[in-house]
């Protein structure tokens, strides 16, 4: 690699950049001479056409996830969005006393997690489902953990570190006839896995703009409108987003959520498939290498490939395959590494999770980048592998879970 | 407590540049083969700590080490302590390198703190080896 040359990008499970017609689309709402106006202004053309565009963005925003665009509260990302549902949907129940239990999953985000962790030294109880070693929290689990003061089942749809897809219309159909309400993380899947929010029964679904070629700083929560379904809220103020969500509508940035996710809807049938291509091209490229393991089965998200390299270390291997962008299972430049909460509850051993890197693909990925991934990877393999002790004994036929003791 | 992703990736600036040196260009790596008769090994560390390596040294009947090999699963700073030192030794006689010790390799690589432990799997891999030697 270059000294001035960028490492190939293959991380869009983290961001993606904004595309172009996003940007162009929000520029107007940024101007001193037009789109400046508080929506809330209803008194004047300012507020009413700055009105106009947040409202016609909450159609697209809900068009893509099927979902009444009544619903859709705009937040400042999905971190917002998933602690505005758990927190929100809890503490009003707790507050009226009707019930304190609510059930997640050990491979969840941290916005679920740590919220889940708040509401419990609030009194909540909740009960944290441990996947397979796959990823997957099967609906038969939710069933089980259920309880008559059960207030929330907060899944998320695809997993970020691995890209397995959770059976949503299997839990919402548990839980049709139940006063528990069931929310969504939809973060990652949102434009790359068909959502139908409102037919498959979903009471509140998480989404962000800038997993999906958006802004930064803009996520919605989608929130059951009919019947309304009640919150208390994060945050006191002026009652916009019907109370939900008080704070003066970022125009600009909803715009571009809109704009990015109408994109996401009119292209979603090509840009879909040619992920699944690319994705399939990345792993059986790697395949070939041997010693190393594709983690997640089953449904998986077109866009995220987590791959686990036997016999060498995490952080040799990064530092060998720092010409790409990736994230890796841990944070691994420090002595005493701190694997992944996912991998971990998948069972995954800490000198595997360290080794595990996720290869997100995107917009902007060709074939040519995809190949040129699998050459530095297998490079880096090639060179590290023999140096490695493991590496004999792989070739022996030994699986990753001996050469690593699980 | 939750753990984020980390893609915060591994930088060639978190190393000096002797560790690189090794690290891209390692000594003595592999295993040796031949007549092993005269071939002792040593290993230390275990896989689930992160560190595992392995030397070989090849005596000649004078107590030289004519030969060394050595094979390591660890971060970039175990491979060039492993390195660096089989470079140090090969050569050698036994009696002049039994001094040799972990806090040598950390001054000689600059390695970072947290890595001395690292170099001492490193310096204990090779005394086994030492000994197995004496033991003949």
């Amino acid at each position: 690699m270059k000294a001035d040359a960028r490492p190939l990008y293959l991380d869009y499970a983290a961001t993606t950049p904004l595309d172009p017609r996003v940007l162009d689309a929000m520029l107007p709402w940024m101007r001193q001479d037009a789109g400046f106006g508080n929506p809330s202004s209803a008194g004047h053309v300012y507020g009413h056409e700055a009105a106009a565009a947040v409202e016609a963005a909450r159609v697209r925003v809900a068009e893509l996830v099927g979902a009444d665009p009544a619903g859709v509260v705009f937040t400042s990302g999905a971190t917002e969005a998933n602690n505005l549902a758990i927190l929100g949907a809890v503490r009003f129940a707790m507050d009226r006393g009707r019930g304190r239990h609510l059930i997640s999953s050990r491979t969840e985000h941290s916005a679920v997690l740590e919220a889940c962790a708040r509401l419990t030294r609030e009194g909540a109880e909740v009960t944290l489902l441990e996947p397979d070693a796959q990823g997957r929290v099967h609906p038969e689990q939710v069933a089980a953990a259920l309880r008559d003061d059960t207030v929330l089942v907060s899944l998320m749809h695809v997993n970020n570190e691995i890209g397995v897809m959770q059976d949503i219309p299997t839990v919402a159909d548990l839980l049709r006839d139940r006063a528990t309400m069931l929310h969504v993380d939809a973060a990652q899947s949102a434009g790359r896995c068909p959502i139908r929010a409102a037919e498959w029964g979903v009471d509140l679904l998480s989404v962000s703009a800038h997993k999906l070629y958006g802004p930064k700083g803009i996520g919605a929560l989608w929130v059951r409108p009919r019947p309304r379904l009640r919150l208390e809220p994060l945050m006191y103020g002026g009652g916009q987003e019907k109370g939900y969500r008080s704070g003066t509508l970022p125009v600009h940035q909803i715009v571009g959520m809109g704009e990015a996710f109408a994109v996401a809807s009119a292209e979603y049938g090509a840009d879909i498939p040619r992920l699944h291509a690319l994705r399939e091209q990345l792993c059986s490229g790697l395949q070939a290498a041997g010693a190393l393991r594709i983690n997640g089965d089953g449904e998986l998200a077109p866009h995220i490939l987590s791959v686990t390299f036997g016999c060498v270390h995490g952080e040799s291997l990064a530092l060998e395959m720092n010409a790409l962008a990736l994230s890796a299972g841990s944070a691994c430049s420090s002595a005493n590494p701190a694997p992944s909460h996912v991998l971990r509850a998948m069972g995954v051993p800490d000198s595997l999770a360290l080794a595990t890197f996720r290869f997100g693909l995107g917009r902007w990925t060709s074939a040519a980048d995809v190949d040129q991934a699998v050459t530095i990877v297998r490079a880096a393999l090639n060179r590290l592998r023999p140096l490695s002790p493991l590496w004999r004994r792989a070739q022996a036929g030994e699986d990753l879970a001996g050469l690593h003791g699980s | 407590m939750t753990t984020a992703l980390s893609n915060s990736p591994v930088m060639v600036s978190d190393f000096s540049a002797a560790v690189l040196n090794h690290y891209r260009r390692p000594r003595c790596a592999g295993e040796l083969h031949g007549d092993m008769r005269m071939v002792c090994s040593g290993i230390a560390g275990a896989v689930k700590s992160g560190v595992l390596v392995q030397f070989q040294l090849r005596l000649s009947t004078d107590g030289t080490i004519t030969e060394v090999g050595w094979q390591a699963y660890g971060c970039p700073s175990t491979l060039a302590a492993a390195s660096w030192l089989a470079a140090q030794v090969q050569g050698k006689s036994v009696s002049d390198v039994a001094t040799v010790t972990a806090v040598q390799i950390s001054r000689a690589l600059q390695l970072a703190p947290d890595r001395l432990g690292r170099a001492v799997i490193v310096e204990d891999a090779f005394r086994a080896a030492l000994q197995a030697g004496s033991g003949d």
